[in-house]
């Protein structure tokens, strides 16, 4: 999840008051964002429902409210303007969308730039998805000749790109710039790539890949053109907002860019509240209170939402509220999770173990009865393992597509290569090593995956063998009351004449063998193996 | 109490106070070893003073035994009779030769200009009859003699010859205190002694006129191992109780599940982050997995793209949906548990205990496949007090004595919770898991209805960590036998 640092003093001005390190430390975490570090310089984690915190403004406006100093929504003014945009149908097959603003007489000092910038990189990370959904190009409005237009223009337009000497073509761009090359996965399958484009042909940006050196914003930009291109117009628009809302904060002065989109004309930024009701009953019954109306609307209030009449007004740059229950989640942070009284409830619900984990759970306890030490391996694995150290023909299992380590990339079908695998990294200690396995395990059957639990027992040392390995299976049916038979069967991990399968009912549920010597070898195991390894769930549909 | 050795030893000490380990042990009729354990222990009981002495001992050597067997000068007296020419005479018996002269057994006299070898009368008493020298090598021969025992010219003579080597030796002596006489006196009654109790002896009742034998009980004996279950196992044991005990009902599923389950019955739109190659395990092979019911399918959808109130806004892809992945949480049986749930089960409580996976590569804190125990309560009466209460009730149990609440995000729960745990070493407030109510989103294609769900997905791997000290997440499932057999066995109260 994202983080954001904040200068403390530039924090706290923005606050409007002094406020003691203590109560700072112990009400962030409470606030819904998570403090990673504290000092001159604070470390925030922003969950990413909360992309209006991303802003340092947006998390002053937050800690304002919710530390009672100034509640309510945030006003700010909207100005209108003559400035108009145009989009093209061109770029509605590309990347289809667009909003824009401007913000005027911005007087940025050190902290507003950094938060400002900090917030566009946050925000094209997480709410913009890597740039994919939202991507965001803030300009230096006087360089700006209106109206100004998102379009499209063929893969060797040239113009210069932000913080280079000439100019470059716009597929010289993707192939050679650092962005192109970062991002270029967005636009690559397109005939032509998107740009802002003003009406004397400048190239303000070229979404969302750069920005362009003639738009660029200095320590002397005193006015921004905001550009946001996308997919999904809410999205966008959120973004906008809370961006528009930060600069705000910073006494910009907002003036609204008018869009052409096809037939329709849209007026932006868009800084209307929705309206919710309010409902008192389900945010009782949801948190298990019993507040009123009034205390309801105070919370709310700090949570920097207003009230009107039954409804709350939802700030413009909040991009979480789907449904009421967000509301009322709002009102738990704002009473204080602190405050809520723990209980549990008087409702009868009998407890149950599954029915199979009960007889895993006999099983286990008999298995150990065996004077056996149980050892646990991770279910994923790897062919050299399952298949060539035991010389076992290979055979399709479950297989993962992007697993980062070759040792863990397909799902195991067998216990017995866990089982090696112990005794192979435990040759220095005392023998017998007595060992068994339970656990799942992964079969194919007809392209399907079977999940199952099997067991695997294995004995070793320097007496072990056939026999001794018989008795541990034949006291194990007997105490389940299952009679069992063990066919011949050779299996090419075993030596010969020494290895079987195990039979129920005519059906096989597993197999016993003493290890050949060249397989103990290819382990690195210098003792003699007995194993076998059966199906739990065959021998729990007999039990 | 005396043993039967301890007591054959004062018996053997009786006449004369004092004797050697090798006499008392024939006397006694025991072996050295035995005596001398015996011994040490009445010297504890201070029956008896143990006195140690330097002994100088005298041992034949291989040298000495081929003389004895056959002098060289002997030989030559046999041989030649009377005399001989020394130029007749074969040069090896130089040294026969020196030795002949020096017992004055022969002399040389000019004879014709010529050394004449002639016996002297000295050596007749000798043909048959043995030196001391020779009497003292077959005499150790039998065996070692001290020091004293061997005349000086004789001990010369065979010290020159090489025929004997003198070693130190440590003698024992063991001597009867003033204590030992007065036990001697008391009266020693000699009884069989048991040590191993045999089923000859029990049936026999032969113990009845015996005595058991002590044993030293603080003595260190072998280590051995008991079967055991896998240390994570005990503990999920216990996770599994703390459930049980509040009426959960366990609910199972597939370790590898489509992504229906694990992502989209949940809310999570499909281009979430969470649900991102980077993190999740997707199957090569088999790729997909089945849907469910059909209403189920187009519910899920219907709430991705239009919400109750809102949606997320995109168009929803079922073949994305149908994709095989390992599960990254057991809430994917939450989720499964929900749509199988009739309206006559609520309320109802369930908890699940299973493997979860992420793509990640093993270090010391991340491993790739970890457990989770995941809980919901479905009760229309359900809140989030209650949530609190159920969580509470668990840390209580897992031994946290000081935790709190705080606000946290997940995609399909709302409100949501983060239990932390005051760590108090780091002296720091640690996350310990998540858990929230499930969102209207998340219930209502699941459930038909919006019905108070509360949830919570709680990892063992921390609290198995910090109760056997393990360091790094890997010893968790490394299998190395000394750490299984001898870790402690997981016990909470």
């Amino acid at each position: 999840m994202p983080t954001i640092t904040i200068d403390k003093d530039d924090l706290l001005e923005l606050i409007g008051k002094e406020i003691d390190n203590k109560i700072l430390t112990e009400k962030i975490p409470m606030m819904g964002t998570e403090l990673e570090s504290f000092g001159d310089e604070i470390t925030v984690e922003i969950f990413p429902d909360r992309p209006d915190m991303l802003s340092v403004e947006g998390f002053a406006l937050a800690l304002q409210g919710f530390l009672d100093i100034k509640t309510g929504l945030y006003h700010f003014k909207s100005n209108d303007s003559k400035y108009r945009a145009f989009i093209d149908e061109k770029v509605k097959k590309v990347r289809p969308d667009a909003v824009c603003a401007v913000v005027k007489d911005i007087g940025l000092n050190d902290a507003a730039i950094k938060s400002l910038m900090q917030v566009q990189e946050k925000l094209h990370l997480t709410h913009g998805r890597n740039r994919k959904r939202v991507a965001i190009g803030v300009h230096d409005l006087d360089k700006i000749d209106f109206p100004v237009c998102y379009t499209t223009m063929p893969k060797d337009y040239k113009f210069i790109p932000l913080e280079c000497e000439g100019e470059m073509t716009l597929d010289g761009i993707l192939q050679k710039h650092k962005k192109g090359v970062e991002y270029k996965h967005l636009l690559e399958k397109y005939e032509e790539y998107p740009l802002w484009i003003d009406s004397k042909e400048q190239v303000l940006s070229m979404p969302p890949i750069i920005n362009s050196e003639y738009t660029k914003v200095t320590e002397t930009t005193k006015s921004l053109f905001i550009d946001i291109t996308g997919y999904g117009l809410k999205y966008l628009k959120q973004a906008l907002n809370i961006l528009i809302m930060s600069l705000a904060i910073r006494k910009g002065k907002i003036y609204s860019v008018n869009v052409k989109d096809g037939n329709r004309e849209y007026r932006y930024p868009d800084m209307t509240s929705k309206k919710m009701e309010i409902d008192v009953d389900y945010t009782n019954k949801v948190l298990g209170l019993d507040l009123s109306s009034n205390e309801i609307s105070e919370f709310l209030k700090r949570m920097r939402y207003d009230i009107e009449g039954k409804n709350v007004l939802i700030p413009a740059y909040r991009a979480d509220i789907m449904h009421k229950i967000d509301i009322v989640e709002d009102v738990a942070i704002a009473y204080g999770f602190n405050n809520f009284k723990p209980e549990i409830p008087n409702i009868s619900t009998i407890g149950e173990n599954d029915p199979f984990e009960e007889f895993l759970r006999i099983i286990r306890n008999l298995v150990i009865g065996f004077k056996l030490t149980e050892i646990k391996n991770y279910v994923l694995t790897n062919g050299e393992d399952l298949f060539k150290k035991m010389n076992l023909e290979e055979e399709r299992i479950a297989e993962m597509q992007n697993a980062l380590t070759v040792e863990y990339n397909v799902l195991r079908n067998s216990l017995i290569q866990g089982l090696m695998r112990a005794y192979s990294i435990n040759t220095h200690y005392e023998y017998p090593q007595n060992i068994f396995e339970m656990g799942e395990v992964f079969r194919i059957e007809n392209g399907k995956i079977q999940e199952e639990v099997n067991l695997s027992v294995g004995i070793c040392h320097e007496k072990a063998n056939f026999t001794e390995c018989k008795e541990i299976l034949n006291s194990f049916f007997e105490n389940l009351g299952i009679k069992y038979d063990i066919e011949e069967k050779e299996r090419k991990c075993f030596i010969k004449g020494r290895a079987g399968s195990i039979m129920i009912d005519g059906k096989q549920i597993g197999y016993i063998g003493e290890i050949h010597p060249q397989i103990l070898s290819n382990w690195n195991i210098g003792m003699p193996v007995a194993i076998f390894e059966i199906n739990l769930n065959e021998v729990y549909k007999r039990v | 109490m005396l043993s039967l050795h301890e007591k054959k030893v004062l018996m053997a000490l009786k006449e004369n106070k004092e004797e050697s380990v090798e006499n008392t042990a024939e006397i006694a009729g025991l072996d050295e070893v035995a005596v001398m354990r015996a011994a040490l222990w009445l010297s504890s009981k201070n029956l008896i003073k143990i006195e140690e002495k330097t002994e100088k001992i005298v041992k034949i050597t291989d040298e000495g035994r081929k003389l004895s067997k056959k002098l060289p000068e002997r030989e030559i007296l046999r041989k030649i009779g009377k005399g001989i020419f020394l130029d007749q005479m074969h040069l090896e018996n130089g040294i026969a030769l020196g030795w002949l002269k020096k017992r004055n057994w022969a002399g040389i006299k000019r004879i014709e200009n010529r050394n004449f070898l002639e016996i002297t009368e000295e050596s007749k008493n000798f043909l048959n009859k043995k030196t001391e020298d020779e009497k003292i090598l077959e005499k150790l021969q039998k065996g070692k003699m001290s020091l004293q025992e061997i005349p000086k010219n004789v001990l010369d003579i065979l010290k020159s010859r090489k025929a004997i080597v003198i070693k130190e030796k440590i003698r024992r002596n063991i001597i009867l205190t003033d204590l030992g006489i007065q036990e001697i006196k008391k009266g020693i009654v000699l009884k069989e002694e048991v040590s191993q109790l045999t089923p000859e002896i029990i049936i026999k009742q032969s113990w009845k006129n015996a005595e058991f034998k002590k044993f030293n009980i603080r003595t260190d004996v072998k280590n051995i191992h008991p079967g055991k279950k896998h240390f994570v196992n005990q503990a999920l044991e216990y996770v599994r109780s703390i459930w049980i005990e509040m009426g959960f009902k366990e609910m199972k599923g597939p370790i590898v599940d489509t992504q229906f389950w694990v992502f989209d019955a949940l809310f999570q739109p499909q281009d979430h982050p969470a649900r991102d190659m980077q993190d999740t395990f997707f199957l090569k092979y088999p790729e997909e997995g089945p849907l469910p019911r059909r209403e189920l399918v187009k519910s899920v959808k219907n709430m991705h793209e239009n919400g109750i109130m809102e949606g997320w806004g995109y168009k929803w892809n079922e073949d994305i949906a149908k994709k095989l992945i390992l599960r990254t949480h057991t809430t994917s049986l939450s989720a499964r548990t929900l749509a199988e749930l009739s309206k006559d089960d609520i309320p109802a409580k369930f908890f699940s205990i299973g493997k979860v996976f992420r793509n990640e590569t093993l270090d010391w804190n991340h491993l790739a496949e970890f457990y989770q125990a995941d809980g919901i309560v479905v009760d229309e009466n359900a809140n989030f007090r209650q949530l609190l209460g159920y969580l509470k009730r668990y840390l209580v149990k897992m031994g946290f004595e000081k935790f709190r609440f705080r606000p946290a995000y997940f995609p399909y729960t709302e409100p949501s919770v983060e239990a932390e745990v005051f760590h108090p070493i780091k002296k720091q407030w640690v996350e310990l898991f998540g858990a929230g109510i499930f969102r209207p989103e998340v219930v209502v294609p699941l459930l038909g209805e919006d019905i108070p769900v509360l949830a919570w997905g709680p990892g063992p791997e921390r609290i198995i960590r910090e109760y056997w000290n393990i360091v790094d997440l890997r010893d968790l499932y490394k299998n190395d036998l000394k750490q299984l057999r001898e870790l402690k066995l997981f016990f909470k109260r």
